[in-house]
């Protein structure tokens, strides 16, 4: 392994992924490095979930590569063990309580002392008085929780969340931005996907702006809901029936 | 390109003269049957057809294989045109069978092996077919039918010894020496010409399939720029 | 090695302890299968003397109806809330999903057949029979290979429109040749013919089971790639 394969996370080598008649994505060519903190901007169907599944190695894509700390997830399989995905579905058993579905996972995914880890995740979601309770049964807001508790459970190097912020009220949104503020503090990488611009921002230091499927915008953020109005606009000449 | 398109002018004129050839031969030049008569005839073109589903189900499987080692998008599309032409000649062996089962032994249909592995063949691929219709994703419709093509491939020693044991097991009408024992030195001639005209004709239905299917994902790829530039 | 058993015993019992809270699965099954052998009751109303040979038909018909209906719901409940994405990003080997999920249908399926055999000898009049060991080993045969082709093919026609039309269309077909031996082992056994008449279909179970199994263990990771 040569040291720049160290420095960066994620590299995407003209990434396509074609669905039926449309381009998801058309080749995407970016890195990211080791510690960087990424927002995906982009208008609905641009093209976000279908790049954080790739990367997450659930969607293969129909051309070009994808490598995560220099490895193609799709040869080795270990590399799953350092990406945390999140997406908006609960991905957890609606029928199971909160610490079955935690322990399923950790044990899956043959993590080290499993229901310590549980507790610990458990902990830091202070979500201690619902861990006994079936998911189903949570309300929504705990649901999130128990989905994010999920997510962290495999300690990823690489955070990968398709739209944190999406329905939560203010007190789970600082919640939130404080976990990635811890995340980020360890070095590690993320990439967020969002609409919202300024929540996404107090936390990364880059935002990339994606429509149709190709990057229209990559730089430090300060621009970026500039960029945005200008891709809507645009979008409001060619199509009325568009609403954003 | 403009080379391409003449061979297959000339292969398809060919195969045109060879059919009315085979025609010819079998109508006029073999000899006819002692006990069965004239209706034996069908035989010509009941045996090919055979031949020509089960080469093209082999090649279903060998494309779906070739599929998910490579992921070359060209073995899907030879699969689905094999599919789809040995499909069309299990439905010629089981029409005709019939036609020919009426007069020689009196009832149309039999649960002889032949007879019956040929329905379940057909019964597989035409599920394979099936399915390749309710999937939308062409990536996915191409790895998913790959693995159908395969299982179902490997099904087919399994059906048809099965359905000799049980047929062993139930006597069945006997068919006093079949077709294929001690046939006529004419016969034969007119058999393998006609196993040829068959082996071609799929050849060029094969062939002329995959063009259309190329053009038609051609046609998505267009699209799909189309959507871009909008 | 060690690893992937131990995984492989934590999906099978997740499958478990999830059918084992809701019955989502075995009860519909059950009833559905009792349905269909009250159906046969009046769509052959046999003789005493004839209903030997058609038990085996009724029984593998009103088996592979209802586990039909049953394997079909195995994956697509877990597409539902999205808990199939949080299986596949664990670093498990597809194959082990796969037989963590045949594993959980198969005894489904029989707690299913345990609930539903009395009925059949109670509804056709059937004498308790010496070779009743063998003809337990043919419905376990029977029904494992059902399994492992529904299973997969469940996966299959996870993503496709119509699913539940396409599931039985490709799962039938396939399991022709077992049906076949199934239904001769249990007929034959079941009218006390010679045992060795039912070892030749038990056999051909056994290559089914063993062929199918192994096929759909390594074709199962292209099955369930996006």
């Amino acid at each position: 392994m040569t040291p720049q394969m160290l420095m960066e996370t994620i590299r995407a080598e003209k990434v396509t992924k074609a669905f039926g008649r449309t381009y998801a994505l058309k080749e995407i060519t970016l890195t990211i490095a080791t510690g960087e903190f990424v927002g995906l901007f982009g208008p609905n169907g641009a093209g976000k979930s279908t790049f954080l599944r790739i990367c997450a190695a659930l969607i293969r894509p129909t051309a070009g590569r994808l490598l995560v700390r220099g490895k193609d997830v799709w040869k080795n399989l270990t590399m799953r063990g350092e990406i945390g995905f999140l997406s908006h579905a609960i991905g957890l058993y609606p029928n199971l309580t909160v610490t079955e579905n935690l322990l399923y996972f950790a044990k899956l995914s043959a993590l080290k002392d499993p229901v310590r880890r549980v507790d610990e995740v458990i902990d830091k979601l202070d979500m201690a008085t619902y861990a006994g309770m079936e998911v189903g049964r949570l309300s929504r807001g705990w649901q999130q929780r128990a989905a994010i508790a999920r997510g962290l459970l495999n300690d990823p190097q690489i955070l990968l969340w398709d739209e944190p912020f999406t329905g939560l009220d203010e007190i789970a949104t600082r919640m939130i931005l404080g976990l990635l503020d811890d995340f980020r503090a360890q070095g590690r990488s993320a990439i967020i996907s969002s609409h919202d611009f300024s929540r996404t921002m107090e936390v990364c230091g880059r935002a990339i702006m994606i429509d149709r499927g190709r990057i229209e915008y990559d730089g430090a953020g300060v621009d970026v809901a500039d960029a945005y109005r200008r891709i809507m606009s645009v979008r409001a000449g060619t199509s009325t029936a568009e609403t954003a | 390109m403009k080379n391409r398109s003449f061979i297959w002018t000339v292969l398809s004129y060919s195969l045109l003269i060879a059919m009315l050839i085979d025609l010819y031969l079998v109508l006029l030049v073999a000899p006819t049957e002692r006990t069965m008569g004239d209706v034996q005839r069908i035989f010509y073109f009941h045996v090919p057809s055979a031949w020509v589903a089960f080469l093209a189900f082999f090649t279903v499987f060998f494309g779906s294989v070739a599929y998910i080692a490579t992921r070359n998008v060209r073995y899907d599309r030879q699969a689905i045109a094999s599919a789809e032409i040995g499909v069309a000649f299990c439905t010629i062996v089981l029409v005709t069978g019939p036609i020919w089962a009426r007069p020689v032994w009196g009832i149309w249909w039999t649960w002889d092996p032949r007879l019956t592995s040929t329905l379940v063949l057909w019964l597989i691929y035409a599920s394979y077919l099936l399915l390749r219709g309710f999937i939308e994703d062409p990536g996915r419709r191409a790895i998913l039918s790959a693995v159908v093509g395969i299982v179902g491939f490997v099904d087919v020693p399994i059906v048809y010894m099965s359905i000799r044991w049980w047929r062993t097991q139930h006597p069945s009408p006997v068919f006093a020496g079949g077709a294929e024992s001690g046939l006529d030195p004419d016969m034969k001639i007119v058999f393998f010409f006609s196993l040829a005209v068959f082996m071609l004709l799929y050849a060029v239905l094969q062939g002329l399939s995959i063009q259309i299917k190329r053009v038609e994902s051609d046609v998505v790829e267009l699209s799909r720029r189309a959507a871009e530039k909008e | 090695m060690k690893k992937a058993f131990s995984q492989f015993v934590i999906l099978y019992t997740k499958d478990i302890r999830l059918e084992m809270r809701s019955k989502e699965t075995l009860l519909p099954m059950f009833v559905f299968g009792l349905l269909v052998l009250t159906i046969f009751n009046f769509a052959f109303d046999f003789p005493p003397d004839q209903i030997m040979s058609a038990t085996g038909g009724m029984l593998w018909i009103a088996l592979t109806f209802s586990m039909t209906l049953g394997i079909s719901r195995s994956f697509g409940l877990e597409k539902e809330y999205g808990s199939l994405d949080s299986t596949l990003l664990a670093p498990v080997d597809r194959g082990l999903i796969f037989l963590g999920k045949l594993l959980s249908n198969f005894t489904v399926a029989l707690i299913q057949e345990v609930l539903l055999l009395p009925f059949l000898f109670l509804f056709f009049n059937i004498p308790m029979f010496p070779a009743f060991p063998w003809f337990i080993s043919v419905i376990l045969l029977g029904t494992f290979g059902f399994c492992a082709v529904a299973t997969l093919f469940s996966a299959v026609t996870l993503n496709a429109r119509m699913r539940e039309v396409m599931l039985p269309l490709l799962v039938f077909p396939i399991y022709i040749p077992a049906v076949i031996g199934a239904v001769r082992a249990t007929t034959s056994i079941i009218s006390g013919e010679p045992l060795a008449w039912a070892f030749a279909w038990i056999r051909l179970l056994i290559v089914f089971d063993i062929i199918f199994v192994t096929l759909a263990y390594l074709l199962f990771e292209y099955v369930l790639e996006e």
